[in-house]
């Protein structure tokens, strides 16, 4: 490949990035959704489940967990996307363009990431309303926001996956939102793994969105843990998910028409 | 150098033959038309030579290049534009186009200005700045065919262009596509109206059931009917029975036109010549003010050609309406 085709597969993606920010941007409905979902279950849990939880400082614990489960949400619809354009046949359009086989994809991906950009801070926001407190520095807090970011980038791909594997709207909808809601739900993110039963413990355990909830804690609030040791586990996690779905993605969509 | 050369392509769909052996060439600079009725094997076609599908078996070049061995080269060469209009409604007319002529590679600095001209060739200056999701059917059509157009494709594949386009637009395609085609670009268009590839097109594959049945030029499908439809004007309007009983004495069965001094019949060719049937007429003293002859359209060589139907039978084409 020479500099002037990789330059093209850049310029492909970024190209097809844009296109996909601006319908996000110039859709303000779903920049709101993407917001209050997250904010609704901050508040769920803050004022009406978190007494039952066993912690002195519910808030510091929670915000991690619910900034988690949002880029999880959110990637759903980076696959919901993705259906559409398989399904209404911008896909097919795009084929017939000499852009890269992987560059809607990558575009897609990218998109999480611009889109994931705007949100967090949002709800960082609205998570200080409710009375959460930035411990950590500002170094501290953008780390934990490029962990984010990565978890955002590998379930993306598993909600591209899955958009290319059913070629369907309504699946990868109702697939995502069960897979979104049940990392979530089996992490650290919303309630200490202490007070889990020892079998869903083993799991919580292996979940990466743990870890990344573990690491963005302890990068931003006055919680003490390894913070390395997260860092690691997290990125490994999230490696194993890329590595498992970007082949399956692109030799799926490549294939999809034919 | 050819435009796109089809070799013996197969194509199935389970069970279901779709092609079955299409070969065809386009010349560079060539307008062909693709005709066949709904099921033919049209829009098959157009997707395995725009490289969205590949063939079971045989061989295809598109601006010289083989669509599998070097697909990308193909699709770096090609503009396309399908039956269904896919549009992002979330962007602007002008950004559409931008993207794609992004997507085509098309330099920065190059690329306002094309997006520009196509703006303005396909007369979309007034909803350029507007989202997509606000443009009527017809518009949307357009602006999918301006996009097509981006990267001044050496190779052109037009599904169906002109649905939904107004006389206006559709005017304005033609234009587009003869320009295109004068400069040197081949186009490959499909179409259920006869009269835009009568109109368009130098020559005529027709597609039935996946194969090829018929080709060439317009002129050359239409004479495969051999008829012409044959209107005369009696200088006497109490001539034209008398005209009509002569003409059956010929095997010519006429019949009375939509004028009162008006006779029609069709004239096969085993029929006599018009000359002799003229000159049979005037030795029996009935004179002929006004001859009209009409060759088949290309409809009805399609319709001859796909169900081997012929209208025998002379019927006065209807009176126009004021």
């Amino acid at each position: 490949m020479t500099l002037t085709m990789i330059g093209w597969r850049f310029s492909d993606a970024s190209a097809l990035a844009r296109r996909s920010i601006l319908r996000f941007i110039r859709s303000p409905d779903v920049i709101a959704f993407s917001v209050i979902q997250p904010f609704m279950v901050l508040l769920l849990f803050r004022y009406i489940m978190g007494g039952t939880v066993p912690l002195p400082n519910y808030t510091e614990y929670l915000l991690p967990g619910v900034c988690a489960f949002a880029v999880l949400m959110g990637s759903a619809t980076i696959g919901i996307g993705l259906a559409e354009d398989l399904t209404s046949g911008v896909a097919d359009r795009l084929r017939v363009l000499p852009v890269g086989r992987s560059a809607l994809l990558v575009g897609r991906a990218l998109t999480d990431v611009e889109k994931n950009t705007i949100i967090l801070p949002l709800i960082g926001g609205l998570g200080l309303i409710v009375g959460f407190h930035f411990v950590g520095s500002i170094s501290h807090i953008l780390l934990a926001g490029l962990l984010l970011l990565a978890l955002g980038s590998a379930f993306a791909w598993i909600s591209m996956t899955t958009a290319i594997v059913t070629g369907s709207v309504e699946s990868t909808q109702a697939m995502m939102f069960v897979t979104a809601l049940v990392f979530s739900f089996t992490s650290s993110g919303f309630v200490p793994v202490f007070t889990m039963p020892p079998w869903l413990k083993e799991i919580v355990e292996i979940n990466p969105v743990t870890h990344v909830d573990n690491a963005v804690r302890t990068l931003t609030t006055t919680a003490h843990g390894p913070v390395g040791h997260n860092i690691a586990l997290a990125l490994i996690g999230i490696a194993v998910i890329l590595c498992v779905t970007i082949p399956i993605a692109i030799r799926r969509y490549t294939r999809y028409s034919q | 150098m050819e435009g796109i050369v089809c070799e013996d392509l197969h194509k199935a769909y389970g069970k279901v033959q779709a092609l079955g052996g299409v070969s065809f060439t386009a010349r560079e600079g060539e307008v062909l038309a693709l005709l066949g009725s709904n099921g033919s094997g049209k829009t098959t076609m157009v997707r395995i030579l725009t490289t969205l599908l590949n063939p079971d078996s045989g061989s295809a070049r598109v601006a010289g290049k083989d669509i599998r061995r070097d697909a990308a080269g193909v699709r770096a060469a090609i503009g396309f534009t399908g039956q269904e209009t896919v549009i992002d409604k979330f962007l602007t007319g002008e950004e559409y186009i931008g993207l794609v002529a992004q997507l085509h590679h098309v330099p920065r600095r190059l690329r306002a200005q094309e997006t520009k001209a196509l703006v303005a060739e396909f007369a979309l200056e007034d909803v350029a700045q507007a989202r997509v999701g606000t443009y009527s059917g017809g518009t949307r059509r357009r602006l999918d065919l301006a996009s097509s157009f981006a990267g001044a494709p050496s190779v052109l594949f037009l599904d169906e262009p002109a649905v939904g386009l107004d006389p206006h637009g559709r005017k304005r395609l033609w234009e587009a596509i003869r320009r295109r085609a004068a400069e040197g670009t081949t186009v490959l268009l499909t179409t259920q109206h006869m009269e835009e590839a009568d109109a368009l097109a130098g020559s005529v594959v027709v597609l039935a059931r996946g194969q090829v049945i018929a080709s060439g030029t317009p002129s050359q499908l239409k004479d495969q009917i051999n008829r012409r439809t044959v209107e005369l004007t009696m200088a006497d309007p109490d001539h034209a029975e008398k005209a009509k009983a002569i003409l059956a004495t010929q095997g010519v069965q006429a019949a009375a036109g939509e004028a009162p001094d008006t006779l029609g019949f069709i004239l096969l060719k085993s029929d006599p010549s018009l000359l002799a049937i003229l000159k049979h007429l005037d030795a029996m003293s009935v004179e002929v003010s006004d001859i009209a002859v009409r060759r088949p359209t290309l409809d009805e060589a399609f319709l001859h050609l796909t169900t081997g139907a012929v209208e025998d039978v002379y019927k006065p084409e209807p009176a126009e309406v004021a």
